[in-house]
């Protein structure tokens, strides 16, 4: 085994010569399978950037829904505490942030903007606000169920949460991002084949130079570990193309929309350090489905 | 690897049968033991076993019972990952050559020490000595195409042989070739032997076996049915 280790490390620089001179001479077959390599990569790519990006949207929505319930005006301090503490004991609750009369008043007057002015004159013993509690849920799905089971307490003026429209918005988003998902599992998948194929073709028409070093006692790695490194390098040149458009196409599209994407609720991520990130991941990705297509097909060959 | 090398013989098979997962039984119950520096023959019709006794003894088939021994080594309880360090015992030649085309016939033998991790600083020595045994020390630096298929041959028989193994296998080594170039590369197999490799040469070469007589074993039906030391060509 450690024989075998310094053996791989001692003609590393061969190897990597092998594998280039192999890419070389495989021309056709080895520019296919870099095609291969970026179309699927840029089909991941365009993909992995609206996955992420709604990703972050649904986790900026979600984690911006609250619930805000207003108590009754009439609501005695000790029904207040009660009901606090029953908030806080409700399932799936996060947090319950109390907020009294007064500075829900000043919210008010600062929503309204200008308009706000008029209601200045209510403050103090005039106000007609009563205390509230701002609920964050655990996840964007228990609102619904939170919210109900609020309306049932007792001096509980109104529950006041984003509705319906909000909660199908959040389930829309995760369908697309869990259907890219699956896209991206898929098409990994189908490179992976493509490259072990190409491989594959290439290893048989060198078949009797294998069955040769079989022959004479080369070690199942030395025979491998040329192919291996031909996959890695297939998998990186292949990746170049979708880094470059994944990097320009992500840059002007962030420019184009000022960073929004039709509300500025749904905000698209910023460029700098992502591009670079899920470039490198692009790199790996190709990388190592190269790796593995390699290594399968060559398996093959390298039985006893 | 098995330590328990010994003198008295290079090959050993003790009641050694091969039954395919076909259901072909290639070999039944043989036994045979082939002492260091031998030069034997191995004959008998096509599908007599031949191939499989020697698929057996470099271990591209493994056998079904029986005890197959090559250089002090038990074969069957090889790992595969050992394999390749096991073959390095053994050279091996065929009927086709199997050069690679692209490789001038000093990479064709200088191919088999540089897989095998041999230092840099030996090989061209090396293949220069196992060259000028097999008298193609001046056609180092050309392709295989450009050669006669004994010269091709004779490449094929340098490349096996320059990693020094204790055994070199021919199967059908004259097959391709007439009668004057065979007489050629038994030449230079007997050259070899010389230096002291034990050499098992399969073949359908009548002419061969009644020229050079030696020890010749008569595989058939998968038995061995007869072996002698006197030699001739038994069979028919």
């Amino acid at each position: 085994m450690i024989r075998e280790i310094f053996s791989c490390i001692r003609n590393f620089p061969r190897h990597i010569g092998t594998a280039l001179k192999n890419i070389w001479r495989n021309g056709v077959m080895s520019i296919s399978s870099i095609f291969a390599v970026t179309i699927t990569l840029i089909i991941i790519g365009v993909i992995g950037v609206i996955a992420i990006n709604i990703q972050d949207m649904t986790m900026n929505v979600e984690s911006s829904l609250t619930i805000h319930v207003q108590m009754e005006r009439e609501a005695t301090q000790e029904e207040v505490d009660a009901t606090y503490a029953a908030l806080q004991n409700l399932e799936h609750v996060a947090s319950v942030t109390y907020s009294d009369k007064e500075s829900e008043l000043q919210k008010l007057i600062d929503g309204m903007g200008e308009d706000g002015e008029i209601f200045a004159e209510y403050q103090g013993e005039d106000n007609p606000l009563g205390d509230a509690f701002i609920i964050e849920a655990e996840d964007g799905q228990y609102l619904e169920t939170i919210a109900s089971q609020i309306e049932n307490m007792e001096r509980v003026n109104r529950v006041n949460y984003g509705g319906e429209s909000t909660t199908s918005l959040v389930s829309g988003l995760e369908t697309v991002r869990n259907i890219g998902s699956v896209f991206i599992i898929g098409l990994t998948v189908i490179a992976l084949f493509m490259i072990a194929n190409t491989i594959k073709i290439t290893i048989t028409s060198r078949s009797t130079e294998i069955s040769i070093m079989r022959m004479v006692g080369a070690s199942n790695w030395y025979i491998r570990i040329p192919f291996m490194l031909e996959g890695i390098m297939i998998g990186l040149i292949g990746s170049i193309v979708p880094i470059l458009i994944l990097y320009y196409g992500y840059n002007a599209l962030y420019n184009a929309s000022d960073g929004m994407f039709i509300s500025n609720m749904l905000l698209l991520r910023d460029p700098y350090p992502f591009v670079f990130q899920f470039g490198a991941f692009l790199a790996i990705l190709g990388s190592s489905v190269g790796l593995v297509g390699s290594f399968m097909s060559v398996r093959k060959f390298l039985k006893f | 690897m098995n330590k328990d090398w010994s003198d008295e013989y290079m090959i050993k098979l003790i009641g050694v049968t091969k039954v395919y997962k076909t259901g072909v039984r290639a070999l039944s119950d043989i036994n045979l033991t082939i002492e260091p520096g031998e030069f034997v023959y191995v004959i008998g019709p096509t599908g007599a076993g031949k191939s499989t006794f020697i698929k057996l003894l470099y271990r591209e088939e493994v056998a079904t019972s029986g005890k197959v021994f090559v250089a002090g080594i038990d074969v069957s309880k090889i790992k595969d990952r050992k394999v390749p360090y096991f073959r390095r015992n053994i050279g091996v030649v065929f009927q086709n050559f199997r050069l690679l085309p692209k490789k001038t016939v000093f990479e064709n033998v200088s191919f088999a020490l540089e897989v095998t991790d041999t230092p840099r600083k030996h090989i061209r020595s090396k293949v220069r000595r196992t060259l000028d045994l097999v008298g193609l020390a001046d056609k180092a630096n050309s392709f295989p195409h450009q050669l006669s298929g004994g010269q091709q041959q004779r490449v094929a028989i340098a490349r096996a042989i320059v990693n020094e193994p204790k055994v070199l296998i021919a199967d059908e080594p004259t097959g391709n070739l007439d009668p004057d170039t065979s007489t050629e590369i038994l030449n230079v197999l007997e050259r070899v032997n010389a230096q002291g490799t034990t050499v098992l040469v399969v073949t359908h070469d009548k002419y061969i076996v009644e020229k050079f007589k030696k020890r010749t074993i008569l595989i058939d039906n998968g038995c061995i049915t007869s072996d002698t030391s006197v030699g001739g060509y038994i069979y028919d």
